[in-house]
């Protein structure tokens, strides 16, 4: 008997360290929080007040560069050039704000890769150009593609009359440029329609804790942006942090020469808004990062953690504010202000990298391996 | 005093829990292994990285490439062995030595729980564990015996004892007691777990949770060896483990550590543990009538075994110590840190980047450091002065010979935040790293703690 109950005692504890082991490792997604900082409302802020109106935006202006595009190459002109690239510009300038969502659609089709890799690569242009079928969903054609190849066929010949004549003589131009700008309409649709049909719901309702719920992966897209596109790709790579010389013909925009700036501050824009809650354009404000850190109380030296992090960003803009309007200029003739940007950024990369992410115990994406 | 140690060390004991012991770590490290090959891990830690980080003095041991699958699966083979007693000694040698190697490839991976199985598998090679209920003892009656000498079964219960009263031990400071810290960073990050995920955030369960981890470690060992309070203990053993398993990512440490809890129980339980395993295998699997004593007919190997054991004991009660050397805040230089049984007591997270001046031709750039490491090498290289040091010189031996350069400058810009302070400079910027030494001497380019973390 003794015996029995002895074995019953060990099944049964083995029975309770396999139902802990069960547990521990379910993604519990749909359990109820009743704390005060409701996670779950600073996902549907983000979705419903910043990511789907910013794509749709994005949409919008990408379909207009599309006809633009269409209209230019059918019958090349110096006026429709100029509606072509304004359009560019608004386009261009609408993808700074969805650039880091890189979650969902947007991550399965890889749509950063495929609309804003730059340097562009003008030998490919040309050489993909002639044929007349080109496979752009393939990886090898991620510098073939996209707003820096559309700023090189737009702007890349020299002034506007030369891209006329350009385009004017060689059809394969204007059939190129309209396949970029088809593309990049298709890439907005999907994920646009995918957020709009299944993805959204998904989203909302991966409030868990894990590395895979969507908290933990926009914040870590968030900050790998800020601190891979922003503050590398648009400044530090063109003031030659990472090369020893500067590469003016690196900064995004090279083409059109005075774009990189504009381009750079508007990105900034978005990343503010999205860590104070501010919506997108005029869109309601609501739960966010700055309110997730208000509510933790996380103070150092006598100073909000969230707004140590928002006067960084504010810091970094008033200084881009007086920068000339191409950077690739900046970065040839007085690379020490690019530099002085770059450290800005860098500043607020730490705050955001090492103690937001420590004070939210967000836990760095794609790491999975025990801890002791 | 001599004569009573002598006593001590002729005393002889039931071999039944040593075996029990012996096959429960095996299937334990069998399917840890497993778990460790299905994840991916093996490729993910070992085989993608391009730059791995070593112990000092251990630079030699590194990933065999596609053969370090085999290293895994010789691992796991022996753990077999081990459960089934099956050439033991050779087994729980080569399991040793496998276990160890795949620990030493890269410092990235360290974990006390894994020091502790490398342990705790050196001082097994030491013990008669094959003796009883084995295929060894079966094959060969001349090495079966149902007792073995007393001291074997205590080294195990010594070994624990300094686990778990030494991570007690350095619980109690002022981070942990007073904050709370790393706790009250962790716990609401959990704030999704069903029942008790709401009352992750309070500060009061930080407290509790904090101070109880604390006296639980420092009395668990004393409950567990005293007779009237063992069933509690274990009770609380098994609460322990379990909760920080749902808590933590912690892997498969808390059934290890509760496994081996048994180790303190009476031999009847073993036995009866023994005979269900036999019930479940069919018909006497061993000889029944086994000599009480088997009393070892060479007494210098026996000597030699004792020695070993011992040597093993004293080296883990004083290694723990040896931070006493180096000045400052342990917790912010890590100068003997690890294999201190200082287990979940920190929650820092750095930034580190590294600038490289080439004096010869003029120049300075930064490096990306996803170009070399995998995200998980990043994250510990970034707050952890040692990776810190060993990647600098890397950078200097890969830029001087795949860029044909020159003597090289390496400079750090790193931050650091430990236990929810704000982040503070962690390097001194302007110290060429590449000048600076590995090794056991004092890392004097550490900049110095801004606060101040009182206790053990």
């Amino acid at each position: 008997m003794m015996y029995r109950r002895m074995m019953g005692r060990i099944l049964s504890l083995f029975l309770v360290m396999m139902v802990s082991f069960a547990c521990s490792n379910e993604e519990s997604g749909d359990s109820q929080n009743q704390d005060n900082f409701d996670r779950a409302t600073m996902l549907v802020h983000w979705a419903d007040d910043y990511i789907l109106p910013a794509y749709l935006n994005y949409q919008q202006e990408v379909i207009a560069l599309k006809s633009a595009a269409a209209q230019f190459s059918s019958a090349p002109s110096l006026s429709l050039h100029t509606n072509l690239h304004a359009q560019f510009v608004k386009a261009y300038t609408a993808w700074q704000w969805v650039s880091f969502l890189e979650i969902g659609p947007a991550e399965a089709y890889n749509l950063r890769n495929f609309t804003n890799i730059y340097p562009t690569s003008a030998t490919e242009i040309e050489e993909a150009l002639i044929n007349s079928n080109y496979n752009l969903s393939l990886p090898s054609t991620f510098n073939e593609q996209g707003f820096p190849a559309i700023d090189y066929l737009l702007s890349g010949f020299g002034d506007a009359a030369t891209t006329v004549n350009q385009f004017s003589s060689n059809a394969d131009y204007g059939r190129y440029l309209i396949a970029l700008t088809e593309r990049l309409e298709t890439m907005s649709t999907q994920v646009l329609n995918d957020w709009n049909t299944s993805y959204r719901s998904e989203f909302i309702s991966n409030t868990g804790s894990s590395a895979t719920a969507s908290t933990n992966k926009l914040i870590n897209d968030f900050i790998f942006h800020f601190e891979k596109e922003l503050r590398a790709g648009k400044v530090g790579i063109p003031a030659g942090v990472f090369s020893g010389s500067p590469l003016p013909q690196n900064v995004e925009g090279y083409y059109s020469d005075s774009l990189s700036k504009s381009l750079f501050r508007e990105s900034l824009k978005a990343h503010r808004a999205f860590f104070q809650g501010n919506g997108f354009l005029n869109r309601a404000s609501g739960n966010s990062l700055e309110q997730y850190l208000n509510y933790l109380n996380i103070e150092h030296q006598n100073e909000l953690l969230s707004a140590r992090i928002s006067n960084q960003m504010v810091m970094a803009e008033s200084l881009a504010k007086d920068l000339p309007a191409s950077f690739s200029l900046v970065a040839a003739n007085s690379n020490q202000d690019l530099l002085a940007l770059y450290d800005e950024l860098q500043k607020a990369v730490v705050l955001l990298k090492v103690d937001m992410l420590q004070a939210l115990n967000v836990r760095v994406d794609y790491i999975d391996a025990d801890g002791d | 005093m001599f004569t009573k140690l002598k006593y001590y060390l002729s005393q002889d004991v039931e071999a039944a829990p040593l075996a029990a012991f012996r096959i429960f770590f095996g299937i334990m490290m069998f399917s840890s292994i497993l778990r460790f090959w299905s994840f991916g891990w093996i490729e993910k830690l070992y085989l993608q990285p391009k730059f791995h980080f070593s112990f000092y003095g251990f630079e030699w041991v590194k990933p065999l490439g596609v053969y370090t699958y085999l290293i895994f699966f010789i691992c796991a083979g022996a753990a077999l062995c081990i459960a089934l007693g099956f050439w033991y000694r050779l087994a729980i040698s080569t399991f040793w030595l496998s276990f160890t190697y795949i620990e030493l490839m890269d410092k990235t991976t360290y974990l006390n729980h894994y020091y502790f199985i490398s342990v705790l598998s050196f001082l097994l090679i030491f013990l008669p564990a094959q003796r009883y209920f084995s295929v060894d003892a079966y094959r060969r009656p001349k090495i079966a015996s149902t007792k073995i000498p007393r001291y074997s079964i205590d080294a195990i219960k010594a070994l624990l004892f300094i686990v778990y009263f030494y991570a007690g031990l350095a619980k109690i400071n002022s981070d942990w007691l007073l904050e709370a810290q790393p706790l009250a960073t962790w716990l609401p990050g959990k704030y999704d777990l069903p029942f008790i995920g709401s009352l992750l955030e309070k500060r009061w369960l930080h407290y509790t949770f904090s101070w109880g981890g604390m006296l639980y470690d420092l009395s668990i060992p004393f409950l567990l060896l005293y007779k009237p309070t063992r069933n509690f203990a274990f009770v609380l053993v098994v609460i322990f483990h379990v909760l920080t398993r749902i808590l933590f990512p912690i892997g498969m440490f808390p059934y290890i550590m509760i496994v081996s809890a048994l180790i303190f129980f009476d031999p009847s339980l073993h036995q009866r543990m023994l005979k269900f395993i036999q019930n479940i295998l069919g018909p006497p699997a061993f000889p029944r009538h086994l000599p009480a004593s088997n009393k070892q007919k060479n007494g210098a190997l026996k000597k030699v075994q004792i020695g070993f054991i011992s040597l093993l004991l004293i080296s883990q009660i004083l290694i723990p110590w040896r931070h006493l050397f180096y000045p400052g805040e342990l917790f912010w230089h890590e100068q003997g840190f690890r294999f201190s049984w200082r287990v979940m007591l920190m929650e820092k997270a750095g930034y580190t980047n590294f600038k490289i001046y080439d004096p010869q031709r003029g120049e300075s750039f930064q490096v990306n450091n996803q170009q070399f490491l995998s995200a998980f090498q990043e994250k510990q290289m970034s707050f952890q002065p040692d990776f810190i040091l060993e990647y600098a010189h890397f950078l200097e031996d890969h830029f001087r010979s795949s860029e044909n350069r020159g003597d090289l400058e390496i400079y750090a810009e790193s931050y650091v935040a430990l236990n929810g302070r704000s982040s503070q400079l962690f390097i001194n910027p302007k110290v060429d790293l590449s000048l600076e030494k590995r090794g056991w001497g004092k890392k004097t380019w550490i900049l110095p703690f801004n606060d101040t973390i009182y206790g053990l």
